[in-house]
């Protein structure tokens, strides 16, 4: 990277968190000026928006290729008191906590305390939903069955398609003022709302053209005051790009860049919808632009990259917007998980490669930056060139790029319904969700405790952490003869708890459609213009609604330990492991013996364990899948965790997979941390005998030593796991290439960690099962090999 | 018919070409001093008592080493990673102990690989009698190590002598058999300029069909398994050699047109 890429890099990385009042402050004078009265919903929002836009501080970094700023500075963080208000309490917490901090100065926290609190408190959108739900829900809720994700963020989860590279803001409005047109307001009682709806749009459209103009304005004024001629001209040919869009269509490499930036912080300015926005399939949109200029000779390589690299920069200044109390649990993380994807098939069905994917790749590994996220689609028509250059990325220790199998992809799509254009155009968002990229709204509604439901099964109903009755009664411990028994009470827990979080969910869109619409976010997903409805409201083309199943490695032991001690072989008797459980295995340590030692577990490829996580699969999918939304769409599900596993084990006492209470669950459709003991192939068929295709997304991880990418010829076996596991339709597989630290910490407790393979001399060994002088040795190895 | 075998690896990616499975067969008549494998020596099952931890605290709990299994129930085991094979390239080895001490199961086995067109592999001491290399079902490759040229410290650090190996070798290189050569370098032993280049010498004869020669540094690593057995006083007291101590030797086998590497 060259030297100015270097001077931004650093000065993101080295940015400091913060809460800016500015967004709160600026939201909250429209809301009390007279300019907010009288308008339709709709209306106000865009309004809002349009405030905000006019008033906000142009930020421009010094040196930097793509401009614009969500907040005054980087990494300073707005809040949106209409979805939530934080209070000094909670402002004190942002403040103090020892991860993911934000800093908050004296004027913010007076900010706050004077003006935005007093307006907010008790009339945000949170405020709405929590007195909407139903007393099921909020027990539910507060023992940890499942998370809500819309109480603190908008609904978003979705990417921007290939719409914004073929039209500007202006052309958008034209197709607005057809929609208008076409409204009939004899036949369509909906017609008056669509015009407010379809008007707030463009009113947002201009409002976009106007902050792209001050930022010309703020450019050509820097320009003038500088006396570094090169600079000068620099700034002006960045002013002329924000006076090109996002009024018009681009026509540049560098325009289609600075175009989906400003329709980015667009997004994340209106509301802040989870996953913040994501531009999708990057190299697909930003090649065409590539290849003319390089055929016009306007633009060398070496400028793309640089520009590519600026932009990259943007991501890493944007943290996920702060919140506190269980959901700062639930993704404790200042990624925002925007996801770019890299390879793929094209709308016709043909490999997508091409030369851009490579330029991304090679940026990805330069820049080494926590945002933006990526990953890389993989499908059998890819070449292996491009496996091959991503399991080298992850070689660094990295994380990222993970990897996606496109076909399995499409064809979860099809299932769901979807076009198959349409399905090709998309990938996957956030973590691991599946979407139409441009034409669909799939909004993920909560994580779902699997292993918390069997707990308060074997309970009959009662939450054992509170002593509350929040589920069915469905047996005593000592009422359940058969495994089947036991098994048919889980069903109906899960079940009952699914509904009462299916009627939060079909409630909770409302609140939302009614309340706050998004308009700007309206004029990039597909058909909201054309059928003149929200995006919140079901105006894209597909509308999904996601629960994400949380502890599928922790549940399928926990039954399959049952099924065998309690059941098979009646070693013991359920009410025996129920008082162990409640005691957290005190006094009950050959039973705990048994339960981790002496009992199959899910990863191995075992058929007695397998068996058992598709048995969840079933219940959990047959509970969730195909349940109507408010939005003429369906409920489906997706097993992932994000880092929800570590607060929903949390609440959860020991489980007869011998977890000890409060634990972390399982990740994922990952084995239980350290259950897997035959190798990564046994992992991954383990994981393939879940359906995939019935999903919305699979997250499995799998943990590997530096070693195992040591020379091309140990990349290519890498690859060709992934490319086996994506024969089965696995989702998503992604590596984590083991540090000195984890190691250290696997000598420490090496009951976590029976699956850690390391490479000794010419062959590999279980680490547990080294000489302490030789797991040194690893350690040392590993610790030089690290980057 | 039943073999008696001590492990199962699946996902072994550094015996061989592609992603394998590698069987270990019990059983060896050597005695190298270096060994890495002693629970493979005896052809027998045997138990062992091994500590396993849970919360801290420290469980005994007693493992068989080895067990009986039949050729069918073995071959069901091993085409449980069949699609990886198959994505790769990949097969089954057979390691050991030596397994060629089995060779009936062995050649059972094999057989069985060739019939569903699965890539085999024989990782092997080499010490056999004659008779058993010839009535042997040919693997794909073989795996065959190289101690020592000199046959009375080949004697003394692995209490058999190298004639029947060098023949075997002779015999499976005349046969056109693909031969990757593998050579554990042991300190007090072969750690030389001098024995490396009389292991190069010795083979440049085949130069064109041997593969593939892996260097094999020398590594204490199995200080716990011999604990473990309780066979602590038969192990080599040497220190560990680092791979770059190796790369003086690769000039000696590059010379002579081989293809070399430092831990295969």
């Amino acid at each position: 990277m060259n030297n100015r890429i270097k001077i931004l890099r650093q000065q993101s990385l080295e940015a400091i968190n913060t809460i800016s009042a500015e967004r709160a402050l600026l939201v909250t004078e429209f809301y009390q000026s007279n300019a907010s009265k009288g308008l339709s919903i709709p209306m106000t929002r865009a309004k809002a928006f349009e405030y905000i836009l006019a008033n906000k501080f142009i930020c421009i970094n010094n040196g930097e290729l793509i401009v614009g700023e969500r907040g005054p500075a980087p990494k300073a963080t707005p809040t949106y008191p209409e979805i939530c208000v934080h209070s000094q309490r909670d402002l004190e917490i942002l403040d103090t906590r020892e991860k993911v901090w934000f800093r908050v100065d004296e004027a913010t926290r007076k900010a706050f305390d004077e003006i935005i609190f007093p307006f907010w408190n008790g009339k945000t959108n949170r405020d709405k939903i929590m007195e909407a739900m139903s007393p099921q829900w909020h027990d539910a809720y507060k023992a940890g069955v499942f998370t809500e994700f819309q109480e603190q963020r908008a609904p978003g989860h979705t990417v921007c398609g290939d719409k914004i590279y073929g039209k500007g803001m202006l052309d958008i409005i034209d197709d607005i003022q057809a929609s208008i047109q076409q409204l009939d307001f004899i036949n369509d009682p909906q017609a008056f709302d669509k015009r407010e709806e379809l008007k707030a749009m463009e009113v947002t459209a201009r409002a976009l053209i106007m902050w792209a103009q001050r930022h010309a304005e703020k450019l050509e004024e820097m320009a003038t005051e500088t006396d570094d001629s090169s600079k000068a001209e620099e700034l002006l040919q960045l002013a002329n790009i924000c006076r090109k869009v996002p009024a018009h269509a681009p026509q540049t490499f560098h325009e289609a860049i600075q175009y989906y930036w400003f329709v980015h912080l667009g997004v994340i300015t209106e509301l802040n919808p989870w996953d913040s926005f994501n531009p999708g399939r990057l190299d697909q949109h930003l090649n065409p632009f590539y290849q003319e200029e390089l055929t016009n000779g306007t633009l060398a390589k070496e400028q793309a990259i640089e520009i590519l690299q600026s932009f990259w920069i943007k991501f890493n200044n944007h943290p996920s917007p702060p919140k506190v109390g269980v959901t700062a649990q639930e993704s404790n993380t200042y990624t925002d998980f925007c996801l770019i994807n890299i390879g793929g098939v094209k709308p016709d069905g043909s490999d997508a490669t091409n030369e851009m994917s490579f330029m991304l790749l090679d940026v990805i590994e330069e820049m080494r930056l926590l945002q933006p996220s990526s990953m890389v689609q993989l499908s059998k028509k890819n070449p292996d060139q491009l496996i091959d250059r991503t399991v080298k990325i992850l070689k660094t220790g990295f994380g990222q790029p993970s990897i996606f199998n496109t076909d399995a992809i499409i064809q979860e799509m099809l299932r769901m319904g979807k076009d198959i254009v349409d399905a090709r155009k998309g990938g996957a968002s956030g973590c691991v969700e599946t979407g139409a990229f441009g034409t669909e709204a799939y909004i993920l509604t909560g994580y779902f405790n699997l292993p918390k439901v069997l707990e308060i099964t074997l309970n009959n109903g009662i939450d054992p952490s509170t002593d509350k009755a929040i589920g069915l009664e469905t047996g005593n411990v000592s009422d359940f003869i058969t495994y089947e028994q036991l098994l048919s009470a889980f069903q109906k827990q899960v079940n009952h708890f699914i509904n009462i979080k299916i009627e939060g969910n079909n409630t909770i869109e409302r609140v939302f459609a009614n309340n706050l619409p998004v308009p700007f976010l309206s004029l990039v997903i597909d058909d909201c213009i054309s059928t003149g409805i929200d995006y919140v409201a079901g105006g894209a083309r597909y509308n999904t609604s996601y629960i994400q199943g949380v502890g599928l490695g922790t549940i399928t032991d926990s039954l399959t330990a049952l099924k065998k001690h309690v059941f098979d072989e009646a070693s013991y008797t359920l009410s025996q492991v129920a008082a162990a459980l409640q005691n957290n295995f005190k006094q009950a340590e050959n039973l705990h013996f048994d339960l981790v030692y002496n009992t199959p577990k899910y990863g191995n490829d075992d058929d007695y364990a397998d068996d058992r996580l598709s048995e969840v699969f079933e219940i959990y999918y047959n509970a969730v899948n195909g349940k109507p939304n408010t939005r003429d769409g369906a409920h489906r599900v997706n097993l992932l965790p994000t880092t929800c596993h570590v607060y929903f084990g949390s609440v959860v006492g020991a489980t007869p997979d011998g977890r000890m209470a409060k634990v972390p669950l399982s990740e994922g459709i990952s084995p239980v941390q350290g259950a897997d003991s035959q190798g990564p192939t046994a992992v991954v068929k383990s994981a393939a005998k879940i359906d995939h295709l019935r999903t919305g997304g699979t997250l499995l991880n799998q943990r590997f030593t530096p070693d195992f990418f040591k020379d091309d010829t140990a990349i290519r076996k890498v690859s060709q796991l992934v490319r086996s596991y994506f024969r089965m339709d696995g989702h998503h597989i992604q590596f984590n290439v083991v540090s000195s630290d984890i190691l250290k910490d696997a000598q420490l407790h090496p009951e976590n960690y029976r699956d850690l393979i390391v490479r000794v001399a010419g062959y590999s060994d279980y680490f547990n099962d080294l000489g302490e002088d030789l797991q040194n040795e690893i350690i040392h190895r590993t610790a030089h090999e690290e980057f | 018919m039943h073999g008696i075998i001590f492990d199962i690896k699946r996902f072994a990616v550094h015996d061989g070409p592609g992603i394998r499975t590698t069987v270990f067969l019990k059983g060896c008549p050597l005695r190298c001093q270096w060994c890495h494998n002693p629970e493979s020596i005896n052809k027998e099952p045997e138990q062992v008592q091994k500590t396993v931890w849970l919360n801290q605290k420290a469980f005994t709990k007693t493992e068989t080493i080895g067990r009986k299994i039949s050729d069918t129930a073995l071959w069901e085991e091993l085409q449980k990673d069949q699609i990886f094979m198959e994505e790769s390239n990949g097969g089954i080895t057979f390691s050991g102990g030596e397994p060629l001490m089995q060779h009936q199961f062995l050649s059972s086995m094999i057989r069985r690989c060739k019939k569903h067109g699965i890539h085999s592999c024989i990782d092997t001491s080499g010490f056999a009698h004659t008779s058993t290399i010839r009535e042997l079902e040919m693997p794909d490759l073989f795996l065959f190590d190289i101690k020592h040229i000199d046959k009375d410290k080949h004697l003394q650090f692995t209490q058999v002598d190298n004639e029947l190996i060098l023949q075997n070798l002779r015999f499976i290189l005349e046969k056109k058999i693909p031969v990757r050569i593998r050579i554990p370098v042991i300190p007090g032993f072969n750690h030389s300029e001098e024995d490396q280049e009389e292991i190069a010498d010795y083979l440049t004869q085949w130069h064109q069909q041997i593969e593939q020669i892996d260097l094999l540094p020398f590594h204490a690593i199995a200080n716990h398994k011999y604990h473990r057995l309780e066979k602590e006083d038969q192990m080599l007291k040497a220190a560990s050699i680092h791979s770059e101590e190796l790369e003086k030797y690769l000039p000696i086998f590059h010379q002579r047109d081989f293809r070399v590497t430092i831990g295969g």
